[in-house]
């Protein structure tokens, strides 16, 4: 391995640790606990706390307040407040702590498609694809369903991805250095601490089928 | 070429950045709204503050493929030359922000609304746990 | 090295020590809402603004340069206005001078607009043209794989072929030069396109399964998965690990799955895949093994 390989890996996993310690241990762990024994859940219970997580009044803050906004310019106090703004909207666990899918197929929020035209809608597109994954660990379902309500084909083809099944390699390791589905999630879209909402096709349940 | 102690202390280096970076994210009051991006690459050279551009308040009003377009932003912070001059002709932020769409620019404050030293970055992500690779 | 590690340490512990004082500050009780400062703050920052906006921006640059005589013209209006405002701001009169700061920036505006060819230039338009053309390309490529398999019959090939002739349509205007036209035939064969596929591919669920090819490119898939199974040990008990016992426990599988690790790949490096596959199998097993017994389930 070269030196600059190994601190990049290094980083990485600085970086990993990080988005560990924010966003709760485990989301695996208390995904499991959903649909598992009770001794399970048990654990599950255990493994949520996490004294890293930021309580509630430490997210969604006012720009005057996050650290970023100058809180010394008059501008800063006219700007709107995310906690004020995602009062109404569904809630998620992680990123702005919003459901951004749900938000939309509930018409929470109306974003237009086109710049000008508040009537033009995009054309949806349902097809998903599954991807494998060896092991029991849930295979990954990539929905264009959801991704052409926001995103046009070419935000994605080909700039991330071949439109081909299977014809990209995509790695947790690259979603984490911000390729393929990181470019998006882990910047924008929700992070890649939402395991569920990727890998949520059980194995079980697709023998079921 | 790198020498061999010249490597070494760049990795020392982003080591000690990255636990920096780590610290920060946890106990500093720096709680930036998931996916505020900062655009500082000229805005202070020339006094004024730095650009805090929110997704999540754009993201209410429009579908990300109305900016990221080949009209308006590459999806990569950083990636796009937005100048003033640019912005008042309706490019960049001015293809809204020109009185017909959204407000226009006269109120520089509402946009140069960050604190002076930003860099270049989307926030509260990750990437930006660490140093920002592309 | 050492010297680092010291200022690394010596850095950590000032760290710790100072941490807790931002948290408090960040917990203090909500704010009261922010009060406006008096106006004559907000007029005079104004005043700077506009000030660089006239002399020192990229717009004031643009202008400047131009040699646009009445561009320039404007410009000296904006800057006469704005003299008046810090006139009207040294006599206290704040709306007054607000109200010039206004009239400068909008005459500044103007200047701008004024000198701004107010077009795309050429070189971007083609470059999005390309980015656009790619796009279409292959989502043609895609439609015609899909078409093939899916054997659909005689409407999917006119609509291919209004696509291609749209397409070609759109070359022969960009050799021509009329690059808007161009781009023009290209976005409509872009919505054709679009369309084409989801009448074809709508409602599909394709199942991309693990087979290799190779035994050698299973291998490689192993790997990735050993190495991302690792990282989660980095990721899932970076906080458990500093309970001594789980830390001994999860070391001991870590140690296990590392040295089955460099047996596997001793094995691949003679040519063994089959055997290395089933090795690496093992090793990413105990790194699982690992994280269960530090009390985090994940299947695997
Ligand atoms: C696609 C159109 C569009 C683009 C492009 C756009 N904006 Fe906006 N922006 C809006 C609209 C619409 C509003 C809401 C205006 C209103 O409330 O009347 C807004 C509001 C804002 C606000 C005020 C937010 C608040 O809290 O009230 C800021 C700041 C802002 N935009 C900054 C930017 C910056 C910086 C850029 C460029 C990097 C930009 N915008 C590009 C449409 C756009
Ligand atoms: C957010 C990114 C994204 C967007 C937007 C997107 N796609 Fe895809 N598309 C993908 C991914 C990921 C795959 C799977 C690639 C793989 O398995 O390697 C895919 C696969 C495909 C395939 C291959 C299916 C097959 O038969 O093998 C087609 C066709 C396709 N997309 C068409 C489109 C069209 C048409 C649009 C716009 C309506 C679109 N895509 C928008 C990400 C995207
Ligand atoms: C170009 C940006 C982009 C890329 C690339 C991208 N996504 Fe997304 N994805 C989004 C956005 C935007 C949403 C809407 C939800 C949000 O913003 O949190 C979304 C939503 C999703 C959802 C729906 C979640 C739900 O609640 O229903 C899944 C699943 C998903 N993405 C998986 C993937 C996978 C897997 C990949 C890689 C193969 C990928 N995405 C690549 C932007 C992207
Ligand atoms: C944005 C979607 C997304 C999220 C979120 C996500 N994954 Fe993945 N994951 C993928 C994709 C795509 C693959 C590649 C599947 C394949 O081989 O095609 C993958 C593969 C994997 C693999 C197999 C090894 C490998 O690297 O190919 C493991 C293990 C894994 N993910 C674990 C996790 C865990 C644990 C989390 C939560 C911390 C997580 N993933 C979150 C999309 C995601
Ligand atoms: C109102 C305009 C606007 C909308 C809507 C918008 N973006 Fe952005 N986006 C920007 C701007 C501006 C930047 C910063 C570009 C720069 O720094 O040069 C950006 C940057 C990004 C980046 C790059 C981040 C990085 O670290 O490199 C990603 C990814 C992105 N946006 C995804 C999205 C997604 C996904 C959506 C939809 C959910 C979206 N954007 C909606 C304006 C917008
Ligand atoms: C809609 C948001 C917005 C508003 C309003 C706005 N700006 Fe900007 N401005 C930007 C962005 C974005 C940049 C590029 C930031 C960077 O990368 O440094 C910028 C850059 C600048 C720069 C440095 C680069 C250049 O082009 O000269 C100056 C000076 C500047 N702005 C002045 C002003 C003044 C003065 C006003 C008020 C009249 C104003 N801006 C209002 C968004 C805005």
């Amino acid at each position: 391995m070269s030196m600059k390989m190994r601190a990049l890996r290094i980083m990485l996993m600085i970086m990993l640790a990080t988005l560990y310690g924010l966003s709760g241990v485990g989301d695996l762990a208390r995904a499991e606990a959903e649909d598992s024994t009770p001794q399970i859940q048990r654990a599950a219970k255990v493994n949520t706390f996490n004294r890293l997580l930021k309580p509630p009044s430490e997210r969604n803050l006012p720009p005057a307040e996050d650290g970023i906004h100058d809180p010394t310019s008059e501008g800063t106090y006219l700007l709107q407040s995310p906690r004020e703004a995602f009062d109404s909207l569904p809630k998620s666990n992680s990123g702005n702590r919003v459901d951004w899918v749900k938000a939309l197929e509930e018409k929470y929020i109306e974003p237009r498609f086109d710049r000008f035209d508040p009537e033009k809608k995009p054309m949806v597109f349902d097809l998903n694809i599954v991807r494998e994954v060896k092991g029991s660990m849930p295979d990954v379902v990539y929905p264009h369903k959801q991704h052409t309500e926001w995103l046009d084909c070419s935000n994605c083809h080909p700039a991330i991805f071949i439109p081909q099944k299977g014809a990209n390699q995509i790695s947790m390791a690259s979603i984490l250095m911000g390729e393929m589905c990181g470019v998006c999630h882990g910047k924008v879209a929700f992070p890649v601490s939402e395991c569920r909402k990727c890998h949520s096709q059980n194995k079980t349940a697709e023998a079921k089928n | 070429m790198l020498t061999n102690p010249e490597k070494k202390h760049l990795i020392a280096s982003s080591v000690l950045f990255g636990i920096l970076s780590v610290w920060l994210v946890l106990s500093s009051p720096v709680a930036a709204e998931y996916a505020d991006v900062v655009l500082n690459k000229r805005a202070e050279k020339e006094g004024m503050r730095p650009v805090i551009f929110s997704h999540w308040f754009h993201r209410i009003r429009f579908r990300c493929k109305v900016c990221h377009s080949e009209l308006a932003f590459k999806m990569r912070a950083g990636a796009n030359e937005v100048t003033m001059a640019d912005i008042i002709e309706g490019r960049f932020c001015g293809m809204c922000h020109n009185g017909e769409v959204a407000w226009s620019v006269e109120n520089c404050d509402l946009c140069h609304s960050g604190k002076p030293g930003l860099e270049s970055q989307i926030k509260g992500s990750h990437e930006t746990g660490g140093p920002g690779i592309w | 090295m050492t010297r680092w590690f010291m200022i690394l340490f010596a850095v950590l512990a000032f760290l710790s020590v100072s941490a807790p004082v931002p948290k408090a500050f960040a917990e203090e009780e909500p704010k009261a809402p922010p009060v406006l400062k008096p106006k004559k703050a907000g007029v005079e920052s104004r005043l700077e603004n506009v000030k660089r906006l006239l002399e020192v921006s990229s717009g004031a640059d643009r202008v400047k340069a131009s040699g646009n005589a009445d561009a320039i013209a404007k410009r000296e209006e904006a800057i006469a206005a704005m003299v008046l405002a810090e006139e009207s701001f040294k006599s206290k009169d704040y709306k007054e001078s607000n109200e010039f700061l206004g009239q400068a920036t909008t005459l500044m505006f103007e200047a701008v607009r004024m000198v701004g060819t107010g077009n795309v230039s050429k070189e971007k338009k083609l470059d999005d043209y390309n980015r656009r053309a790619a796009s279409v390309n292959i989502l043609l490529e895609a439609l015609e794989r899909i078409s093939t398999e899916k054997k659909s019959g005689r409407e999917v090939e006119t609509q291919k072929d209004a696509i291609e002739a749209k397409v070609a349509l759109s070359k022969t205007l960009l050799e021509e030069e009329k690059i808007e036209e161009a781009r023009r035939e290209l976005d409509e064969a872009y919505e054709l396109v679009k369309v084409s596929i989801e009448e074809l591919r709508g409602g599909d669920t394709l199942i991309r399964s693990l087979e290799f090819a190779t035994k050698e490119e299973e291998y490689d898939y192993e790997i990735d998965r050993n190495d991302t199974h690792r990282m989660l040990i980095d990721v899932l008990l970076k906080e458990k690990r500093k309970t001594e016992s789980i830390d001994n426990m999860v070391s001991k599988f870590v140690t296990q799955s590392e040295s089955l690790r460099k047996e596997a790949e001793a094995q691949a490096a003679k040519g063994d895949y089959e055997t290395a596959i089933a090795t690496l199998d093992r090793s990413t097993k105990e790194l699982v093994r690992a994280i269960r017994s530090a009390g985090v389930y994940i299947p695997g």
